[in-house]
């Protein structure tokens, strides 16, 4: 493993990362204060992920298609940070590896990890908000006897 | 981007004034692919003398795979140009300036490197000679290429010498309905083996006469090899020499004998 | 045979620019934004996703705009899109089963876990034109609302609705009354027993109450064709473990016979008029497939993937997909019981008619493994796969309107000789010949 952080959480984070909005991670990024410098092992680059699904939705796999991609990869005092997120997301990218990299370094952990609390929050609230509409169109058909039936 | 980032760093270790002029030259990596005669390079690409902190994966130790092709998708085009033109033109060293394409000496010799950075990705398998297995961090990370321990299972061969190249006839042949699926080779330590080594007559599709083909490196184990391999056309392999400053094809269809002696 | 005809350079340069005014139309008129497109034409940005075989809201949408609404030559920009990028690999397989569904019913049982949820769909509209979505501010609603000066004896204009139906969602009420009688005849006795049987109580695997703090968790909406497969009535397909790696369209050469999975990855991306003919087709006798919708889902789901540098499955993001999942009655044969069958459909994005039609051809082409008789083009493999790809088929037709001059030539003066040949002949007497 390339992380010495326990395998579970880093892929945690990597989720908040990649599920959160790019605006709020700026933002959150930016509360930081000064950030040391980063030195690129790989720029954003744009790409694709071939995605795959289960045939009956637990079957054989098979190839559904692919999705625009963009992964980076940077290393910050020696710990090497990696994003891959869906679409052409550069900044986005940049900032989760940036958060990936730093939340190896004790002196960063407590804070990437109190943002990758708040993103999940964020992505608990919207959920919820979206879910209400929905259950709204939530419907309990009956069905109907008929004359000759009922007895 | 947005201020409250910080910023690449500017430290980025530059070898010599002249790599950094010409990795900012991009366009002359493909006029000079394309040029016939000699490329015009400002300074040979050396060897390189010093190998990026890349620790084997599952050491523990935090992997910094070096970086790869200064500017990726021009760079792989300009290689890709030089391989093509390299098996159309076989049995000749076409110059080239890989030291433009890498501002970081890569893990492997830069012709090799670029070579994988252009025709691996994450559905060719790749094998690694004795001397490039500890480049595997570098080539996952760059081409997502799943490396083989088997040499048969190799769709790409990279061998640093020819000692270090497994036996022809053990690698992937191809299949009858698509010889193209067979293995190529990248051979480096022959073009620029400063030996004399055999001289061969080269002739086949893409030379409309036979020529000399000063074999460098090359041994007539291998020459006796690549008869074997040529007389099962179309199935084969294709091989690469990689130099320092040029590469040679030699395609499956060229007929490689010894000048002197026998037929 | 093709021949390189040249010039018209500058026609065409001129051809395009005037290609651009078109696109834009009347500059009073405020310009297209990409968002727009993406959020009130998410439909059409949802189809050129599917069939261009890639997930890129905003370049589909680009796509569209670009294509002047033309969805089929926005599928093939998307297309060439996806052609000039780099693939990093393979994701992990999308669980469908863990998705929070926007929408999500079920044709074959009334009661399931989780509840049918409607969604925002099209189904319970009444298909009459919405004259508050017209434009107001082009004077359009004195249409019908007061006679033109200048025809002062003309009266209200009939044809549109002049009592719309209420905007907004339709009351479940109204809906749930709408259910066929004739499936509550048959079906009744077959579903009480169900619903009411050992194996599954809805109450077990109910969903959580419906609070906004609680969404159901992943793994608990179960889907319906999970209590058929377990009575046994609905098959479970065995995987094709002789395939290792899946097989890949974009990789290796098409050929027939296909394995499913390659089968499925091409119905995917095929176009939807062809599969929806195809589909009806099937459906109206031109093949064997009676299909039910066990469950339609729409919704999100998160991708993973493995990159290697990084060692881990991570999730990447999400993306929204529609999937369909029939039973299609098999009476039985070749050894096989009696049973429902199953038909898959997937795509990327809101795309239902799609993945209907896609999971009635996904059934059809299984009828040689399931030794039925071929009776349809829907169950030739051939046929279908081979001509589903639009941007394939919109490249062939269409060639045909480019200079084919010579070609052309050659064929008149080929007739002409022949017609000379055929011309003698009739004029020469009989006794002659």
């Amino acid at each position: 493993m390339p992380s010495t952080e326990p395998v579970l959480e880093r892929k945690r984070l990597m989720r908040a990362l990649a599920l959160g909005r790019e605006d709020r991670l700026i933002e959150l990024m930016g509360q930081l204060g000064d950030l040391p410098p980063f030195e690129y092992l790989r720029k954003p680059q744009k790409g694709l992920v071939m995605v795959k699904a289960r045939a009956d939705a637990h079957n054989a796999p098979f190839n559904l298609g692919e999705a625009l991609a963009t992964r980076c990869s940077l290393s910050v005092n020696g710990n090497v940070g990696h994003a891959y997120v869906l679409g052409d997301e550069p900044t986005k990218c940049l900032a989760a590896a940036l958060a990936d990299a730093l939340a190896q370094d004790p002196d960063y952990r407590p804070a990437i990890e109190q943002i990758a609390l708040a993103l999940e929050m964020d992505l608990a609230r919207e959920r919820a908000a979206k879910l209400e509409k929905i259950q709204k169109t939530k419907v309990e058909f009956f069905t109907l006897v008929r004359g000759e039936d009922a007895d | 981007m947005p201020t409250n980032l910080p910023q690449p760093s500017q430290s980025q270790a530059h070898r010599s004034q002249d790599h950094r002029a010409q990795a900012q030259r991009s366009q002359d990596h493909r006029a000079q692919a394309q040029r016939q005669g000699p490329a015009q390079s400002k300074t040979l690409a050396k060897a390189p003398t010093e190998i990026p902190n890349v620790a084997a994966f599952g050491s523990g130790a935090p992997i910094k795979p070096g970086p790869g092709f200064n500017d990726y998708p021009m760079d792989s085009q300009a290689v890709f140009r030089l391989a093509l033109e390299a098996m159309s033109k076989p049995a000749q060293a076409i110059p080239f300036d890989f030291g433009a394409l890498f501002k970081t000496a890569p893990p492997l010799p830069r012709a090799v490197a670029a070579l994988a950075l252009t025709l691996a990705d994450h559905l060719t398998p790749v094998w690694l000679s004795p001397s490039f297995a500890a480049t595997e961090n570098f080539m996952v990370f760059h081409t997502s290429a799943p490396i083989v321990r088997d040499p048969e299972k190799a769709a790409l061969v990279l061998a640093a010498s020819q000692s270090e190249l497994p036996p022809l006839s053990l690698l992937s042949q191809g299949d009858p309905r698509y010889p193209d699926r067979s293995a190529t080779i990248v051979l480096a330590g022959v073009l620029d083996d400063p030996s004399p080594g055999l001289s061969l007559l080269a002739s086949g599709p893409g030379l409309a006469e036979e020529i000399i083909f000063e074999g460098h490196g090359l041994t007539e184990a291998f020459v006796d090899q690549w008869a074997l391999n040529r007389a099962s056309y179309p199935l084969g392999l294709d091989v690469i020499l990689a130099g320092n400053a040029s590469l040679a094809g030699l395609p499956r269809s060229l007929a490689l004998k010894p000048k002197d002696g026998r037929a | 045979m093709y021949v390189a005809v040249k010039g018209g350079q500058k026609a065409i340069s001129e051809a395009h620019k005037l290609l651009d005014e078109t696109r834009r139309g009347d500059p009073s008129v405020p310009e297209l934004s990409l968002e727009q497109i993406k959020s009130q034409l998410s439909l059409s940005v949802d189809r050129v996703q599917a069939e261009g075989s890639l997930y890129a809201p905003n370049l589909a949408a680009l796509a569209v705009k670009q294509a002047k609404g033309d969805l089929v030559e926005a599928i093939f920009l998307l297309r060439a899109a996806r052609a000039s990028l780099k693939r990093f690999g393979y994701s992990e397989p999308v669980e469908t089963a863990a998705m929070r569904p926007e929408r999500r019913v079920s044709a074959t049982f009334k009661d399931i876990p989780g509840g049918q949820i409607l969604g925002p769909t099209f189904d319970y509209t009444h298909r009459l034109l919405k004259r508050s979505l017209m434009d107001h501010d082009h004077g359009l609603e004195t249409y019908g609302s007061g006679t033109p000066s200048f025809y002062p004896q003309a009266s209200e204009p009939k044809g549109y609705d002049q009592t719309e139906p209420p905007a907004g969602k339709p009351t479940s009420q109204a809906i749930g009354r709408a259910t066929s009688r004739a499936a509550s005849r048959q079906n009744g006795e077959g579903i009480r027993n169900f619903v009411q049987g050992p194996s599954p109580n809805p109450t077990d695997e109910e969903a959580p109450s419906v609070s906004p703090q609680a969404p159901p968790r992943a793994g608990e909406l179960i889907g319906a064709a999970t209590f058929l497969e377990r009575e046994g009535m609905l098959e479970s397909v065995e995987s094709q473990s002789d395939e290792r790696e899946s097989f890949d369209i974009t990789r290796q050469p098409l050929e027939v016979p296909l394995g499913r999975s390659g089968r499925l990855q091409s119905l995917a991306r095929a176009d939807e008029g062809f599969l929806l003919a195809l589909a009806y087709s099937s459906q109206r006798g031109f093949g064997s497939v009676h299909p039910f919708v066990a469950e339609l889902r729409l919704g999100p789901v998160e991708v993973e993937f493995m990159a290697p540098e990084i060692g881990l499955a991570i999730t990447i993001g999400e993306i929204e997909v529609t999937e369909c999942q029939t039973a299609n009655q098999f009476k039985g044969g070749g050894g096989k019981p009696p049973m429902f069958t199953r038909g898959y459909g997937l795509t990327f994005g809101h795309n239902e008619r799609k993945a209907l039609s896609m999971a009635i051809v996904d059934r059809a082409l299984r009828s040689r493994e399931l030794g039925e008789a071929i009776k349809g083009p829907a169950q030739n493999e051939e046929f279908v796969l081979y001509h589903g790809d639009n941007v394939e088929a919109s490249g062939f037709v269409s060639h045909i309107k480019l200079p084919h001059y010579v070609d052309f030539q050659a064929e008149l003066s080929m007739l002409r000789e022949m017609r000379q040949k055929f011309d003698q002949d009739r004029e020469t007497p009989e006794d002659q010949k």
